[in-house]
């Protein structure tokens, strides 16, 4: 049974044994909720991470109403006076950027950017991919050697080039985004759902399964698939927020989402290329609130992964240490 | 072993074409040419350029000729050995590139050598006392690593030292050899930026390597003999926890050439990013397609060891 | 008649026809320019065994200054090899001098120039005579050849009809008699070459650096691309007692934070240029106070103006009634204030105009500006006539539209606080694109977008500069879908050619009357200062009306004892 080890974006390893179904069924607990509490009691950091996600939803669902400004408008106050890089005070409690804006709001409203980013990078990235790997490990030699090649030629040139390319060709705008941040995941999602699927077709029960005559799909289905939701699930965490950072370098190098759209990454750029020193607010905030997000995403992927992976592996194992 | 050597290394080459062959392809889609870029798209004011005078310079230059004509005509002088000479600069690529080529490799040695010495006792730590505080510290540190964008970082060091210690490293740049006090200044810092997010990846690595291994079968035998819990750890656990890190290290190597891009630019070292950087901007494809070959090539023979290196290490895993 | 009546009458005869000459229109007839070298200034500079230390943001590509599209990757690194026939006095700049030449008489018809030259030698020790000239002018002016901001010459000088006639003077007959001759040939980018060197070499081989010798204070030493770009002393320099320094050494630094930094812990002396739209802002001044006066802040104002280009290759800006009603609704005092301005430091701009008032022409001035459509404040009446002109247009409601832009900060604020005026005045919803120059070249010429935000910076001090950039030329990035009107190319041309300063004022008021109908691509927004910095030990710089002109850094000193500036 392989063991080479596969890499995530959290730096998280995921090991090739993998157990069947069954066993995963037999610990399903009784209610949701219930399963929701003891994971907390368990993984503190996780219940952490778990909440700022929680608060990253709630934000960005709820932005137009609790945010006091349009994120675009440009404050114009008595007399026609613009508040421009006004510190933090009671009029504006995270202060006015560099043409006048209200930076709460800005940040609220990135929410909702960062958010749309994430998830639409990471729904049809990593479900794509997944795929990919999926089937580059199962089809059979030559598939896979091409697959391969691509997978490894990507990952030999900086990524960067080829997202500054996409984006130059299609243009700024947040779908551009997210397809360019989806083709920069291509790489890593494809290498590591293939080995792990790789893994598992040499498992007993699936070699046990193609002797007695299961054709292919059905073996995919029942028993492949299932094992690698909980991959998909830590592979998800961790790409979200992946796709936040790689939405900010995008935008310092100046092809991400139009400049007067909120976007955190964006605000990040423009603070950077005024002054920090003069108006550091303008740049703490967004700063800070990529970096919450992130951290969340990841002490989430970290709990779950822990979580998930013993059980994985077998189901006592996992309750010691 | 022969077989899977032959035939990993034989994988290298196409590899390297389709990497040649994608870059060059880009590079067409996006708009503005060079002969835009030298006319009319250098930056700062410029005045009026007109489609004449546009046509003309490229075929001078050799641009109007199709596209796989390009290709062709680049890849045989790369095979005789000639990299071509820029169409911004006028001057040879090799020239330009020996140069710099060395500085960035030692950037990148250098931020990958600082983040595995500090990432692996970090990781290992945190493994053996897992959950506890020293646990938890080291994780939220290493997310910090993960979630703070490389260039802010850089930004930051900038501005603290100008600000707070009227101190910058000095512009011009020497190499090792020439004056290694003044090439350490130059390059402690733009490494060190890139080693803490490379740390906490490695780190990371470690830590989940070696909580793996530590729960094997072979681990809970020696424990059980009554050996010492130092002597499981040092001797039987960190060998193979290891193995994880070095192939990290080789995807890691490929993406911290990616930020060595940015980063060159903020400390102003004379490598290959900046140089990167220039050429997309003048849209300079004779520059741009020689350094994504030296960096493919560099990414992939050093990939291609580790796996021959993990090939002879663990014996499982050559009959993938 | 007596004798002695005869006499005076004949003494008044010669008076009165003495005061009749002297009372002419103010062109110069039969008049003779002279500049005998050394000027005063000289004796006063210390020379220093030193290097200067400038820092730059930009890589040189091009090095052939007759073909240069741009200035600070092109001009600015090969100018100082190189001396021009006439240039503007780098301690007067508003005033035209001798360069090579030692003075140049212009004859009574002002159709024909003849130009002495001093005594110089090309880098190499050869000569320069006027063979040398005639080849430079006739390089510049040669049919075909791409010279993007040389080409202007051509509607002066006819090609190959200079005559040289002898080794140091040269004759040059030009097409009409106009003031902008000499302003023209005074540009920087109009320099000498030496004939046996430059008449060798390719257009591609003249770009390499160092190819082609000049005749300047400085020879290149050696360029390092993306790293640095040096300068040793010209020992054998013509003019005796110039330059001061033993070389100059430009550190190539591209992003921005660090040239900062670089000059505020003294790594350097002085950006490039020495200045440069890029530090049009409040930069220069914040280091002037962080370092207490050691680096010295230096603007030139109404350099650079910013201005959106309207696309009418398409809808909606195809009707004129479309682009009339933006015109009317931009605020131009308020993105003004938002983007040229710093709170505590004061104004690096002003409200955008159609023309420069450059050359002592003041022709929009704020008087004016403050009755005229567009830019009158309070802004009610033209945004009523805005919104009426959109509804007649179809537009009640707005559209969506894109505007292309380059990726430079300031041009940046500038399209988000346009963007934001037009959709709440107007509920036109820009989508902004920002992208490097090469990009934004190639839509701009294929038309991509409905809207592009640009910059041009003033080249000759006058205010044709901007009537030749944005509406002499038809197709190009400047005026991308040849918008004309049939009064305006009159007077274009008739202003070149008129010698009366009142009455080119008048045309050009007539000028700036059309484009006020708001009906042509081009839409002023807000005229931006050129910025830069120098340590304040560098003496006799003296800053020139516009950032392309005064580029040899061959009349700066260092006076390490020179007092620190009180503020």
């Amino acid at each position: 049974m392989a063991r080479k080890q596969e890499v995530l974006a959290g730096g998280e390893t995921v090991v090739g044994s993998v157990v069947p179904q069954t066993r995963i069924e037999s610990d399903a607990p009784a209610s949701p909720w219930i399963a929701v509490a003891r994971f907390a009691r368990r993984k503190p950091l996780g219940a952490v991470g778990g909440l700022i996600v929680l608060a990253l939803v709630v934000t960005a669902l709820l932005a137009p109403l609790i945010s006091p400004y349009d994120p675009r408008q440009i404050i114009r106050e008595a007399d026609n006076r613009v508040p421009v890089y006004v510190a933090p005070g009671a009029a504006y409690p995270m202060g006015t950027d560099h043409v006048g804006r209200d930076i709460v709001s800005r940040v609220i409203h990135g929410a909702r950017i960062s958010l749309y980013v994430g998830l639409g990078a990471v729904l049809i990235g990593v479900t794509a991919w997944f795929v990919v790997g999926i089937v580059s490990a199962y089809a059979g030699r030559v598939v896979d050697l091409v697959v391969q090649r691509v997978v490894d030629a990507m990952m030999a040139v900086p990524g960067l080039i080829i997202v500054l390319a996409i984006m130059a060709v299609l243009g700024s705008s947040l779908n551009n985004v997210i397809i360019a941040i989806v083709i920069g995941m291509l790489a890593p999602v494809v290498r590591t759902v293939r080995s792990q699927v790789l893994s598992v077709k040499e498992q007993e029960y699936v070699v046990a399964a193609r002797a007695i005559g299961a054709r292919s799909a059905r073996i995919i289905v029942r028993h492949i698939m299932p094992n690698c939701l909980a991959i998909y699930l830590i592979l998800a965490t961790y790409y979200l927020g992946f796709a936040i950072i790689l939405e900010a370098s995008l935008s310092f190098l100046g092809v991400g989402v139009p400049p007067d759209v909120p976007s955190w990454g964006g605000m990040l750029t423009a603070a950077a290329q005024g002054h920090i020193t003069k108006a550091p607010w303008a740049g703490i905030f967004p700063g800070l609130a990529i970096f919450i997000v992130v951290l969340g995403f990841n002490l989430l992927g970290d709990a779950l992964r822990d979580v998930l992976e013993p059980r994985l592996r077998g189901a006592r194992r996992g309750l010691m240490r | 072993m022969g077989k899977y050597a032959i035939r990993r290394t034989l994988l290298f080459i196409p590899t390297l074409l389709v990497a040649t062959i994608l870059v060059f392809t880009l590079f067409w889609i996006v708009p503005g040419d060079p002969a835009l870029a030298i006319l009319a798209g250098g930056e700062g004011d410029t005045g009026s350029v007109s489609p004449e005078q546009l046509q003309q310079l490229r075929q001078t230059l050799g641009l109007d000729r199709p596209l796989y004509v390009q290709y062709a005509s680049w890849l045989a002088n790369v095979l005789h050995g000639d990299l071509g000479t820029s169409l911004w600069y006028k001057t040879p690529v090799w020239h330009q590139l020996k140069d710099r080529f060395l500085v960035t490799m030692e950037l990148a040695v250098m931020a990958i050598v600082l983040a595995v010495c500090a990432a692996v006792p970090l990781g290992v730590t945190s493994a053996v006392k897992q959950d506890t505080g020293l646990d938890y510290l080291s994780r939220i540190f290493s997310s910090i690593g993960i979630a703070l964008p490389t260039f802010w970082l850089g930004i930051l060091i900038v501005y603290f030292l100008a600000y707070f210690f009227e101190w910058l490293p000095p512009l011009g740049y020497a190499t090792v050899w020439d004056d290694p006090l003044l090439n350490v200044q130059q390059l402690i810092l733009p490494a060190l930026t890139l080693a803490f997010n490379d740390l906490a990846f490695t780190a990371r690595v470690t830590r989940s390597s070696m909580l793996e291994v530590m729960r094997e079968d072979y681990l809970r035998t020696a424990r059980a003999k009554g050996l010492v819990e130092l002597r499981v750890v040092g001797r039987h656990a960190l060998k193979n926890a290891l193995l994880p890190v070095l192939t990290v290290s080789g995807y890691q190597f490929a993406r911290l050439l990616g930020g060595v891009i940015i980063v060159e630019s903020i400390f102003v070292v004379p490598g290959m990013g900046t140089l990167l950087i220039d050429s997309i901007i003048h849209r300079d494809f004779i520059v741009l397609q020689a350094i994504v070959l030296l960096i493919a090539a560099v990414v992939l023979i050093l990939n291609l060891m580790i796996d021959l290196a993990y090939g002879v290490l663990d014996p499982r895993v050559r009959y993938q | 008649m007596t004798r002695p009546t005869a006499m005076l009458l004949l003494f008044a005869l010669i008076g009165a026809l003495a005061t009749a000459t002297a009372a002419q229109t103010p062109s110069p007839e039969g008049q003779t320019f002279n500049f005998p070298w050394p000027p005063d200034w000289v004796a006063r500079g210390k020379y220093q065994k030193m290097v200067l230390k400038g820092i730059t943001g930009f890589n040189p590509g091009q090095w052939d200054v007759h073909a240069c599209g741009t200035l600070p990757d092109c001009l600015m690194p090969a100018s100082p090899q190189f001396n021009g026939l006439v240039y503007h006095n780098p301690v007067n700049p508003d005033e035209i001098v001798c360069d090579l030449c030692e003075s140049w008489t212009v004859s009574r018809d002002g159709k024909t120039y003849t130009f002495r030259l001093r005594q110089a030698q090309w880098h190499d020790g050869q000569p320069v005579t006027a063979e040398d000239i005639k080849f430079s002018l006739d390089r510049i002016t040669e049919p075909g050849a791409i010279r993007v901001r040389t080409g202007v010459l051509r509607s002066f000088y006819e090609y190959q009809s200079a005559q040289v006639i002898d080794d140091r003077t040269i004759r040059v007959p030009i097409k009409f008699a106009s003031p902008l001759f000499i302003e023209n040939l005074a540009s920087e980018y109009m320099k000498m070459y030496p004939k046996h060197v430059a008449r060798n070499l390719s257009p591609e081989d003249a770009q390499k650096p160092g190819k082609l010798i000049g005749s300047g204070p400085w020879k290149l030493k050696e360029f390092k691309p993306n790293i640095s770009i040096e300068y040793v002393r010209n020992t054998n320099y013509f003019k005796k007692g110039v330059p001061y320094f033993d070389g100059m050494s430009f550190t190539i630094v591209r992003d921005y934070n660090r040239r900062l930094a670089a000059m505020q812990v003294g790594q350097a002396h002085t950006t490039e240029g020495p200045t440069i739209g890029t530090y049009g802002n409040e930069d220069p001044m914040r280091m002037q106070r962080e370092t207490k006066g050691r680096v010295r802040a230096i603007y030139i104002p109404e350099a650079v103006e910013t201005y959106l280009v309207l696309h009418m290759n398409k809808p909606p800006f195809q009707d004129p009634r479309v682009r009339r009603a933006v015109f009317l609704a931009v605020d131009r005092h308020e993105l003004t204030k938002i983007v040229r301005c710093a709170d505590t430091f004061g104004c690096f701009g002003s409200v955008g105009t159609f023309l420069p008032n450059k050359g002592g022409h003041v022709i929009e001035s704020p008087e004016d500006l403050a009755q005229a459509k567009g830019w009158r404040r309070p802004k009610d009446q033209d945004l009523a006539e805005a919104k009426a002109l959109m509804a007649a247009a179809g537009h009640a409601n707005g559209f969506k539209a894109t505007l292309n832009l380059g990726n430079i900060p300031l041009v940046v604020k500038s399209g988000e606080v346009l963007a934001e005026q037009l959709r709440k005045s107007l509920g036109i919803d820009l989508t902004l694109e920002p992208v490097d120059r090469a990009t934004q070249t190639d839509r701009i010429m294929r038309g991509t977008h409905h809207a592009s935000l640009d910059s041009s910076g003033v080249i000759i001090l006058d205010p044709a500069d901007y009537l030749n950039q944005h509406f002499l030329v038809v197709g190009g990035q400047k005026n991308p879908d040849g918008w004309k009107h049939p009064r305006l190319t009159e007077i274009i041309q008739a202003q070149a050619r008129e010698p009366d300063p009142a009455k080119r004022l008048r045309l050009f008021k007539d000028a700036v009357e059309i484009l006020r109908g708001g009906e042509s691509h081009v839409v002023p927004l807000s005229w931006g200062s050129s910025g830069g910095m120098m340590d304040y030990r560098l003496q006799n710089f003296h800053v020139p009306g516009s950032e392309q002109i005064v580029k040899h850094f061959e009349h700066v000193w260092w006076d390490p004892e020179a007092p620190l500036p009180r503020n």
